[in-house]
């Protein structure tokens, strides 16, 4: 018998908040032999549209689960519909993109249908014909694999874990579309509205250096540090990580990482800043990555280009000490 | 008002941490260093602020582990929460979220409460599971990555705002009893006041057995833990401090980018 796999989009306002491609790759890869049928599910408020734009674009079938609720992003009445959809289709693998909604989607399905969750995938392996699946812990400093027993698995997958040119060219052509109301549905999640709350201010787009402090630096003191060594390039601008803007000792706006900025500057110098993905999920395409921190397995060594293992609190002082002597 | 805060003990990740042996979790020594999971600090203190607001409300904190975890337990006390209970499991190393969530919710359905704050996310697994499966094993609506929350209690409504990815927040009316789960930045926790500290050390804790499923509700197996591969890419500068600043300074010539 074929094999299942769901896969489940986010939307926002009847769009997409991720692409669907690299997650419907990567549940292909998880099934050696290709033999299996996939459904996409899209909830939303009016995206029977979405679905069926989705399904010419990938040849995937797929199901629109409309509800007034579905607007925004809505886990809870997800987890309550969706049990009844899977048990019918008895899936492998469900898979979603990797975010805080989609890991309470991910809980709240796994209690429901009694089913294997691993969140935060960044790679798999099969062993003995079961997929070996890895992720970080430990503040990103370790990486887990972890196997499953049973099935149906619920991952969030990490984007990035895999790359478009992995996806198979699938021959099955048009997918079919189903559109389900479930408006007479009412639970205890309403969504009212989603808003920006990062101010417009281009100093960190503009910037050809980024500076960036993490909780390395201690204090808000050697927040002079950061700004003594941005001091000696040219077009620097500071940032630092959410616990520093947590701190208050830089506005938010100048936080870095999945939930703050996503910059891409010339030179990023990380300053005592761990890596966890959440944060080099903000500034890993930056086009040369300096990290400073005084542990050697920190995480953010592995997304560097140039690694320097010292206490930022001696060692800045001395890189701007030496760039003095040479500049006079 | 009662509410039920959730704390971990997580290892200090800055610090070393050794493999053991059988590579399933980190070698516990005596000189090894814990402290309350960060983002649990902020559920603490949030669940502190909504007390001073709401006079009639009763905080406490819940953490599952080995004996240790009493320090964590008691630093909650020390901070003001009024009872803490620790759910005693002795097994050392990874206990998975499914477990955890069981053990948290059958507590707190003995209890009643009225609003039960997690962390969003534990450092050491990682994971963002066990405030929504403790929801989910209650039947009752969760939100996660709360970045603030205001509460009716005539209405039993609290209007939440969710924080998402790129600097977007969702607002969200859910029904109580529920489950929020809290993200850094929502307050500035605060540190124990010597008072507390002294009362803390008093009291007496609810100590209830962890259970250990012979079938674990888990599905899944950790086999192993270790340092991830770094990139190929990366040079690790080498010498005395002088010489990688020297050799940085280069670098950043190279590219003229200094002034
Ligand atoms: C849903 C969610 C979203 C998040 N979004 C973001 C985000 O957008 N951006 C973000 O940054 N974080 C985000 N986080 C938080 C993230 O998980 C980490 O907690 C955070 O990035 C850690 O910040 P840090 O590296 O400054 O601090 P830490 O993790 O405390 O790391 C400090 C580092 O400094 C080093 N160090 C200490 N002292 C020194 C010294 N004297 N010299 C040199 N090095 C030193 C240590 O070895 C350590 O590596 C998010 C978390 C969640 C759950
Ligand atoms: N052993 C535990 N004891 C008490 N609370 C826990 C425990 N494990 C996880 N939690 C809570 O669940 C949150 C999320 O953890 P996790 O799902 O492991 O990332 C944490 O921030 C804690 O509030």
């Amino acid at each position: 018998m074929n094999r299942q796999i769901i896969f489940i989009t986010e939307t926002i306002q009847n769009q997409m908040t991720q692409p669907v491609k690299e997650l419907i790759g990567f549940g292909a890869s998880l099934i050696p032999d290709h033999e299996y049928q996939s459904l996409l599910i899209v909830p939303g408020q009016d995206v029977a549209e979405l679905a069926k734009q989705i399904s010419s674009e990938t040849g995937i079938h797929t199901l629109a689960i409309e509800h007034e609720d579905f607007k925004f992003p809505n886990p809870h009445l997800l987890g309550k519909i969706l049990p009844t959809v899977i048990q019918k289709s008895m899936p492998s693998y469900i898979c979603m993109n990797h975010n805080v909604r989609n890991c309470h989607l991910a809980a709240t399905l796994a209690i429901r249908i009694n089913a294997a969750c691993i969140t935060g995938v960044e790679s798999f392996e099969i062993q003995n014909g079961y997929p070996v699946f890895t992720r970080m812990m430990f503040n990103g400093k370790l990486a887990a694999k972890t196997a499953c027993k049973t099935e149906p698995i619920i991952l969030t997958v990490i984007p990035g874990a895999l790359s478009d040119s992995l996806i198979p060219n699938r021959k099955n052509g048009k997918g079919t579309i189903h559109v389900m109301k479930t408006d007479d549905l009412r639970s205890g999640y309403h969504p009212q509205k989603v808003y920006e709350t990062i101010a417009k201010d281009n100093r960190l787009e503009e910037a050809d250096v980024i500076v960036s402090a993490g909780m390395g630096i201690e204090k808000e003191e050697n927040m002079e540090l950061i700004r003594k060594t941005a001091s000696i390039f040219t077009n620097a601008a500071i940032a630092g990580s959410r616990i520093v803007c947590d701190h208050g000792w830089l506005p938010y706006g100048c936080q870095v990482g999945e939930t703050g900025k996503q910059v891409t500057p010339k030179l990023y110098v990380a300053c005592g800043i761990s890596g966890t993905i959440q944060h080099t999920a903000g500034m890993k395409k930056s086009n040369c990555i300096v990290a400073i921190n005084k542990d050697p397995n920190a995480p953010i060594f592995s997304i560097a280009d140039y690694g320097v293992v010292e206490d930022l609190k001696t060692f800045l002082p001395i890189l701007i000490a030496k760039h003095d002597e040479q500049k006079n | 008002m009662k509410i039920l805060v959730c704390i971990k003990q997580v290892f200090c990740s800055e610090n070393e941490l050794k493999i053991r042996p059988d590579g399933k979790w980190i070698q516990e020594t005596d000189s090894t260093d814990f402290r309350m999971n960060r983002f649990d600090e902020y559920a603490l203190e949030e669940a502190l602020l909504i007390k001073e607001t709401h006079t009639d409300a009763t905080v406490d904190v819940i953490s599952v582990g080995p004996e240790r975890v009493k320090e964590v337990i008691k630093r909650g006390l020390s901070k003001g929460a009024d009872n803490g209970i620790h759910i005693c499991y002795h097994q050392s190393g990874y206990c998975p979220p499914q477990a955890v969530s069981r053990m948290i919710a059958d507590y707190a359905e003995s209890q009643s409460y009225n609003l039960i704050l997690t962390g969003v996310m534990a450092e050491d697994d990682m994971q963002c599971l066990v405030g929504p499966m403790t929801a989910g094993l209650l039947s009752i609506p969760c939100a996660v990555s709360v970045i603030k929350e205001k509460i009716d209690i005539k209405n039993k409504i609290i209007t939440v705002h969710c924080e998402m990815e790129n600097g977007k927040v969702e607002e969200v009316l859910i029904s109580m009893p529920a489950v929020l789960t809290i993200q850094t930045g929502i307050n500035r926790p605060r540190y124990p006041s010597l008072s507390n500290i002294l009362r803390a050390n008093s009291k007496e804790l609810t100590v209830v057995d962890g259970f250990f499923p012979e079938e674990p509700p888990d599905h899944h197996e950790l086999l192993s833990i270790g340092y991830p591969v770094t990139s190929s890419r990366i040079s690790m500068l080498e010498g005395s401090a002088e010489e990688k600043a020297l050799q940085l300074l280069s670098i950043f010539h190279k590219k003229s980018l200094l002034k």
